[in-house]
C-alpha cells in the first residue's frame, strides 16, 4: 500500500477519485463508488432547484460518449436522506454544488457542510445548457462567487473547471485568490455527435458534453499548464481508465485524478482496478509515495521555441511487404516523395527526409526509426 | 457542548442531528438511537429539546400571496409547497389580494392558528407588525427584495441584472428610445428595473431618450396602455414591460393599429410565460426562476424555524439570477440565438 495523499489538506487513503456524475447520483450509488475503495467520491452536481432528466441523454458512438445531463434530479431534501445512509468508511465525500449567484452557492455549500461534506466542488461551466448556466462567463464575478463559498464553510473548496477556463490566467488567479484550494479539469467539452445531413438534422437536440478517451490528451497538456499557472493543487479529470493514464497526469503535476465516463463504459469495477494496478506499479518501481513520482515528466516538457531544430532521417528497420491495400500510412502521407514502394517492399530515400516524424510514430509495426 | 461536536462524537453530519430532533421519524431508528444515546452521554440538551421533542408545533407553514392569478406567483407556490412536504409539513395559504387590510387579518390568522412559520410573498406589512410576529416566536422570510419588510431572512430575483441584460440586449439592436413599462403594484420589482434599465443605458454612452411608464398587470391593461400610447404618437422604438400579461396586451394593440413587431416597436417582457413563446412574433422574456425562488424560500423558513434553538447561522439574503430567453419580437432573426444566450 503506497501513502496517503493529502488533497487540499485532508488525507485520501489514494488518489483516485469518483468525478461529479450519475455513478453518484445517490446514496446507494455513492456507496458502491466507496466500496469499490475511491479514496474521494464527488456526488452529482446538487442545486437548490432538482432538474428533471431528459431521455435520451447519453448518445455513445463508438467509444465517443456525449451527455446531455445537467445536475441532481434530487430535491436537497432528499440528498440530506441519501447521504445519510452513505457509510464513507475511510473514503471522504466531496459534494458538488452548482448556483447562479453567490449567496445561491453559499447557501447550498453550508447546507452540504451539514450533511458531512469533507470538501465543496462547485461546478461553473456545464458544457451543457446555455450560457447563463455558465458563471465562467461573467468572470467579474467568480472571485465573489468562489469566495462566498469558500466564506460560507469551514471545509475546503475546490472548483471544476471547462478547459477555456482552466488555461486562463486571469480566472485561475481569482478563483485562487478567492480561497479556492484546488481545481478540478477539464469538464467534458462541448460537442455534438453530428449531423444526419439526410434528414438535415443534428442528432442530438442540444449540445452535449464530450468525454470519454479522446478528450484526454487535451486534459494531458491542460493539467501540464494548469502546474504552470497556478499553485492550487490538481485533480485531472478527462479520459482517465487505467492506472496508467492516472500516472501521466500525476507526472504531469496532479495531485488526484477523476474517473468519469470509465465508470459508465465499464462499471465500478474500473474503480477498483485502477487503484490496485496504481498500487501494483508504484510497488514494482520501488516506490512506497506517489509524491515520489508527482510531476515527475514536467522538466522533459519545454517551450516550442527552446526546441533546437535538427534534422533527422527515417529508417526502415525491417522488411515491409504488407500489401497496399492492407496500409500505405507512410506512402500517403510523406509529404516530401521520400518513401517508395519498390517490387512490393518499403524504402526510404534517406536524402529526401525532412524527418518530420509522421511515418515513424505512424507506423502499424513500428519498424520505422527516426535517427541521425 | 454545541450541535457541531455532539455531530462529529456520534459519526453523524450536523444535519442528522437536526433532523433527530426534527423530524426523528425520517431518520433510520439505529441512527435515532444513536444520537439520542450520545446526547443523553453528553448532557446535550437543546432548551426546546428539554420540552420534549416536536411539542408545541403544528407541523404548518403559512403563505402570503398578494395576487394567486399570476403563474409566477403560482410557481413560487408550488416551490414553498415542494420543500414543505419534504418536510412533513403542511401549507396554510393566505391570498392577500395585495391589500393591506387582508394582509394583516392574515398575518392576524396565522398567529392564531400557531403556524411554524410564515413566507411573505412581497406583502406591504409595516415593518413593526412584522417584528411583533417573529417576536413571538414565529420564524419569517420573505420573498421579494424589500431590506424593510421586517425579516431579517429574504430572497428575490435579481430583477436588477435581468433589466440590465434585457435593455443591454434592445440596445444591440441599435434602439434610440426606450421604454420601461413598470406594474407599480410591485414595488420593488419596478425599482430594481429602473435600476438595472439606467446601468445599462449609462454604461452605453449613448443618447438613449428614456420614458418610464406605468400600468396594472393584466392583458387588458396592456391593451389600452398601450392605445393610449399609440395615439398620443409618442411610440418609443422598443417598450419593456414589467409582466407577460402587459406585453401581450401591447402586442395586440400593436397588431390592432397596424405597427409591425418589432419593425416599428420592439417588445420585451421582464417575465416569460408559456404564451411568450407562442405568438406572433414570439416574445423575447426573462425567464424567472420563480419555483427555486419558492424552493428557496421555503428552506430558508424550515432552516429558521429548525435553528431556532440550534444556533447554526443562516444566510440572510438569498439572490437568483433570471434567464434571458431571446426571441423574435426585439429585433434577432437567428434561430440559434433563441436557444442559447
Amino acid at each position: 500500500m503506497t501513502k496517503p495523499i493529502d488533497l487540499m489538506g485532508i488525507p485520501l487513503k489514494n488518489a483516485v477519485i469518483t468525478a461529479a456524475g450519475p455513478w453518484a447520483r445517490d446514496g446507494k450509488s455513492i456507496q458502491r463508488c466507496i466500496d469499490a475503495g475511491a479514496g474521494a467520491v464527488i456526488t452529482e452536481t446538487i442545486t437548490l432547484e432538482a432538474k428533471q432528466r431528459v431521455s435520451p441523454r447519453l448518445f455513445v458512438d463508438g467509444y465517443r460518449m456525449f451527455n446531455t445531463m445537467l445536475y441532481s434530479d434530487l430535491h436537497l431534501e432528499q440528498w440530506e436522506s441519501e447521504l445519510e445512509q452513505v457509510k464513507k468508511r475511510d473514503s471522504k465525500l466531496i459534494c458538488s454544488i452548482w448556483g447562479s449567484s453567490a449567496s445561491e452557492i453559499a447557501y447550498l455549500a453550508s447546507k452540504v457542510e451539514r450533511m458531512g461534506a469533507d470538501a465543496i466542488e462547485i461546478s461553473i461551466s456545464a458544457p451543457i445548457g446555455s450560457r447563463n448556466e455558465s458563471v465562467c462567463n461573467h468572470s467579474a464575478d467568480i472571485h465573489a462567487f468562489v469566495k462566498a463559498a469558500v466564506e460560507a464553510v469551514s471545509i475546503p473548496v475546490m472548483v471544476k473547471l471547462s478547459y477555456e477556463a482552466a488555461v486562463s490566467p486571469a480566472f485561475l488567479h481569482a478563483i485562487e485568490r478567492a480561497g479556492a484550494k484546488a481545481v478540478s479539469a477539464i469538464d467534458a467539452i462541448k460537442g455534438l455527435r453530428g449531423v444526419d445531413i439526410e434528414s438535415r438534422k443534428a442528432e442530438m437536440m442540444t449540445y452535449g458534453g464530450y468525454t470519454g478517451r479522446n478528450i484526454r490528451p487535451i486534459s494531458l497538456a491542460t493539467t501540464a499548464q494548469l502546474r504552470q499557472y497556478t499553485q492550487m493543487q490538481i485533480c485531472s479529470v478527462g479520459g482517465i481508465k487505467t492506472a496508467e493514464h492516472a500516472l501521466e497526469f500525476i507526472m504531469l503535476g496532479a495531485t488526484a485524478v477523476q474517473l468519469a465516463s470509465a465508470i459508465q463504459e465499464d462499471g465500478y469495477g474500473v474503480i477498483s482496478k485502477l487503484i490496485h494496478d496504481l498500487d501494483d506499479w508504484l510497488a514494482g518501481h520501488g516506490y512506497s509515495d506517489i509524491e515520489q513520482v508527482r510531476g515527475a515528466a514536467l522538466p522533459s516538457l519545454m517551450p516550442f521555441e527552446d526546441i533546437k531544430p535538427q534534422r533527422r532521417r527515417a529508417a526502415i528497420t525491417d522488411h515491409c511487404d504488407i500489401a497496399t491495400t492492407d496500409c500505405n500510412i507512410c506512402i500517403n502521407g510523406c509529404l516530401y516523395d521520400a518513401i517508395v514502394r519498390r517490387d512490393g517492399c518499403i524504402e526510404i530515400d534517406a536524402a529526401a527526409c525532412e524527418g518530420c516524424g509522421l511515418c515513424s510514430s505512424g507506423c502499424p509495426r513500428g519498424i520505422i526509426t527516426l535517427g541521425w | 457542548m454545541n450541535i457541531r461536536k455532539v455531530a462529529e462524537m456520534a459519526g453523524v453530519s450536523v444535519a442528522t442531528i437536526s433532523r433527530v430532533l426534527n423530524h426523528p421519524e425520517q431518520v433510520l431508528p439505529e441512527t435515532r438511537d444513536h444520537v439520542l444515546a450520545v446526547m443523553k452521554e453528553q448532557n446535550y440538551t437543546p432548551n426546546w429539546f428539554a420540552r420534549g421533542l416536536n411539542l408545541g408545533t403544528t407541523k404548518t407553514v403559512a403563505l402570503l400571496v398578494p395576487e394567486i392569478e399570476s403563474e409566477t406567483q403560482q410557481r413560487i407556490i408550488s416551490g414553498i409547497e415542494t420543500v414543505a412536504r419534504n418536510k412533513g409539513y403542511a401549507v396554510f395559504f393566505c391570498n392577500t389580494h395585495g391589500n393591506a387590510q387582508i394582509e394583516e387579518e392574515s398575518l392576524h390568522m396565522c398567529e392564531n392558528r400557531r403556524v411554524d412559520g410564515i413566507a411573505l410573498v412581497s406583502t406591504n406589512l409595516a415593518k413593526e407588525r412584522v417584528l411583533q410576529t417573529r417576536e413571538s416566536g414565529i420564524p419569517c422570510v420573505h420573498v421579494g427584495k424589500n431590506r424593510d419588510s421586517g425579516c431579517d431572512t429574504l430572497c428575490y430575483i435579481d430583477f436588477e441584472e435581468g433589466a440590465y441584460r434585457l435593455t443591454r440586449h434592445l440596445l444591440s439592436f441599435g434602439y434610440r428610445s426606450i421604454g420601461l413599462v413598470r406594474n407599480l403594484a410591485e414595488r420593488n420589482m419596478s425599482a430594481q428595473m429602473e435600476a438595472g434599465f439606467a446601468n445599462a443605458i449609462r454604461e452605453s454612452q449613448q443618447e438613449i431618450e428614456t420614458r418610464l411608464y406605468a400600468c396594472e398587470a393584466s392583458v387588458q391593461s396592456g391593451y389600452l396602455f398601450a392605445q393610449q400610447l399609440m395615439q398620443q404618437d409618442v411610440l418609443p422604438q422598443a417598450l419593456i414591460t414589467a409582466g407577460d400579461g402587459q406585453a401581450l396586451g401591447v402586442l395586440k394593440a400593436a397588431q390592432d393599429a397596424n405597427i409591425s413587431v418589432p419593425q416599428k416597436l420592439a417588445l420585451a417582457s421582464m417575465t416569460d410565460s408559456p404564451v411568450c413563446g407562442l405568438v406572433n412574433p414570439p416574445i423575447t422574456a426573462l425567464e424567472l426562476p420563480a419555483s427555486k425562488l419558492g424552493m428557496a424560500a421555503g428552506r430558508l423558513l424550515f432552516d429558521s424555524i429548525e435553528n431556532k434553538e440550534l444556533e447554526l447561522g443562516v444566510p440572510q439574503e438569498m439572490v437568483l439570477q433570471p434567464k434571458l430567453k431571446i426571441r423574435r419580437s426585439c429585433g434577432n432573426e437567428k434561430y440559434i440565438y433563441e436557444l442559447f444566450d
